[in-house]
């Protein structure tokens, strides 16, 4: 097989269901060795693509190739190169977790147990108890080590921390970067910048089944509106002239403000206003994406 | 980037893994039904002696009747061994068993892991629907063949011991016959899952077809105006022709067997065509 310049390849891929939209006119490349963070709130589409790219849902339009096979005629040998962690995530709730992975590892053709058995050391997951008897973020360890163990090109994530506790999250992006560093692709789906933000080279934002952006996380973050609260001793001053204030929010003597560039103009505004506290707050998704509309045309 | 190109696992094992996993996690409710069928079998040769003893009265008893009502209930004639194993378990305990078997495990296939949300993690792995499909028709149909084995086990092993006289060549014809009128069923009910994804319509409408032909079958005789359309009926196809008296017939078998096959590969391209849902 010629060595593809692009681990996933996504051209006008739009998914229907009937006359909803699942994702309508998708294109974006994810380069080899990336991370790649797919973000996007509630019914924006994020599902709804991956699992196109795995063949579960057939593409209304559009085409996709991952790592050169096409997703829905070369859908079985794209599937041998790809590991997957569904959203949803359902196990073979009555089997053991060593059983359940030593299955998927015989239908991947053969997994050696020491590659699942390491992985779910690492993860702190005992696999000896019956899955229905697991815990939630323990279930979902099975589904992560058992999107890993075989060592996939491309691993396609669909909100893999969600019930994962933070020491686990963390040991999880030591895992993605391992294995990104081990030359594999890594394309994960999530609803926070911040929780993307560390792993990620890029990010893409879907809103309502449409791409919004895709940029790399430092430039994301950087015209990311950040949100400012501001305390004043009485009624605060209209702030909404100062450079870069794309919004203002007024709360009684509060006034949150979502700023983008340099801060210098507002703060200097405010004090001469008598601002007595502020608060400042990491770009959440929804500010990021604020401040990449309204910068686009400043 | 890894250059390692992750080859496709060959089918035959690929299959049989499939197949085992879908055994085991039927094998309760295989084991259940198996047993249940194997306990009634041991209990009608249990009392036959006793239906051979009073055969005269018996017979008489019957006789009266009209013949329409001796043919739907199978008691042409009742106190042999043939016409007794035909009226109290092939007419119907045995295909409505083996049926129900085969619905349930047609219905689970494809539409249950769907409806469970397992089929995401099934699918997501390097085989095709066509080899999913291959794997679950093996698992209900070696659920099947394994409760008939069972069942004429018990019957070809406990008659001697009753008296009850039966050729060992049309008891298997009976069990053959019974066993192609449940896979037919089971391939219909795996279509409608297939398609539909919905394993409780796939049941429903497996499941009221075999009753729908089983009541057919079994009032026809009774009815002047549903008389024709008798041989509609896949029981009939499978019991008309007294398979415990006759043997095999060849063409019914035959039927039977191409429809299921043709139901399957309809399936098959059904379930490629499937967009799989989400839970
Ligand atoms: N099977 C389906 N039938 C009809 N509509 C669907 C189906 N699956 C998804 N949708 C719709 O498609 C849109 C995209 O859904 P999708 O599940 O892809 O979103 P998502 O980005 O994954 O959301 P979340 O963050 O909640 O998981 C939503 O409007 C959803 O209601
Ligand atoms: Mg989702």
């Amino acid at each position: 097989m010629d060595e593809p310049n692009k681990a996933l390849r996504l051209q006008g891929l739009t998914k229907f269901y009937g006359s909803q939209r699942g994702i309508e006119d998708l294109t974006l490349d994810v380069r080899p060795g990336e991370v790649f963070g797919f973000l996007g709130p509630n019914g924006a589409g994020k599902t709804t693509t991956i699992r196109m790219i795995l063949g579960l849902i057939h593409p209304t339009r559009g085409r996709g190739e991952v790592l050169g096979l096409d997703i829905v005629k070369d859908s079985v040998r794209l599937r041998a190169q790809v590991g997957y962690l569904p959203g949803d995530l359902a196990l073979y709730d009555r089997m053991q977790g060593k059983d359940l992975l030593e299955f998927v590892g015989r239908m991947r053709g053969g997994v050696p147990a020491t590659a699942y058995e390491q992985l779910a050391e690492r993860m702190q997951l005992d696999l000896d108890r019956r899955i229905k008897d697991l815990s939630r973020g323990n279930r979902q360890k099975v589904g992560v080590v058992a999107a890993f163990m075989h060592s996939p090109r491309l691993l396609v994530l669909d909100e893999p921390t969600s019930g994962l506790d933070p020491v686990v999250q963390q040991e999880f992006q030591r895992l993605v970067r391992e294995t990104v560093d081990a030359g594999a692709t890594v394309f994960l789906s999530s609803h926070v910048l911040a929780e993307v933000e560390e792993m990620a080279d890029r990010v893409g934002i879907v809103v309502s089944g449409r791409l919004a952006v895709v940029d790399t996380v430092d430039t994301l973050r950087e015209r990311a509106a950040r949100k400012i609260e501001l305390d004043f001793p009485a009624a605060p001053p209209d702030l909404t002239g100062a450079p870069g204030v794309q919004r203002v929010d007024v709360r009684g003597a509060t006034a949150t403000c979502w700023l983008t560039g340099p801060a210098g103009s507002l703060l200097k505004l405010a004090v001469d206003h008598g601002v007595v506290d502020i608060h400042t707050h990491e770009p959440d998704l929804e500010d990021a994406f604020l401040g990449y509309v309204t910068g686009e045309d400043s | 980037m890894s250059a390692v190109v992750l080859p496709v696992p060959h089918a035959a094992p690929q299959v049989l893994v499939l197949t085992l996993r879908t055994l085991r996690d039927r094998w309760r409710s295989t084991f259940g039904w198996g047993l249940g069928l194997v306990l009634i079998g041991i209990m009608q040769l249990a009392v036959y002696p006793s239906v051979a003893s009073s055969s005269e009265g018996m017979q008489a008893f019957v006789d009266q009747w009209p013949d329409a009502l001796k043919e739907a209930f199978g008691l042409d004639a009742y106190t042999t061994g043939a016409g007794f194993l035909n009226a109290e378990m092939f007419s119907m305990m045995i295909p409505l068993v083996l049926i129900a078997i085969a619905t349930t495990a047609a219905a689970a296939a494809t539409a249950g892991e769907e409806e469970r949300g397992t089929a995401d993690l099934l699918l997501s792995l390097p085989v095709s629907r066509n080899r999913v499909m291959a794997a679950k028709v093996l698992a209900g149909g070696i659920a099947v063949v394994l409760v008939a084995g069972a069942t004429w086990l018990t019957i070809a092993v406990g008659a001697p011991f009753v008296d009850l006289e039966i050729a060992a060549g049309d008891l298997a014809a009976g069990i053959l016959m019974t066993t192609l009128l449940a896979l037919f069923f089971g391939a219909v009910t795996l279509l409608i899952g297939a398609a539909t994804g919905k394993r409780t319509v796939a049941l429903g409408v497996g499941v009221g077809l075999a009753l729908a032909a089983f009541l057919l079958n079994a009032l026809a005789p009774l009815a002047d105006w549903l008389e024709p359309w008798q041989d509609a009926s896949p029981f009939r196809w499978a019991l008309g022709n007294e398979p415990l008296l006759n043997g095999v017939d060849v063409a019914m078998a035959g039927l039977l067997l191409g429809l299921s096959i043709v139901l399957l590969v309809i399936a098959a391209i059904a379930y490629r065509r499937h967009d799989i849902g989400g839970r």
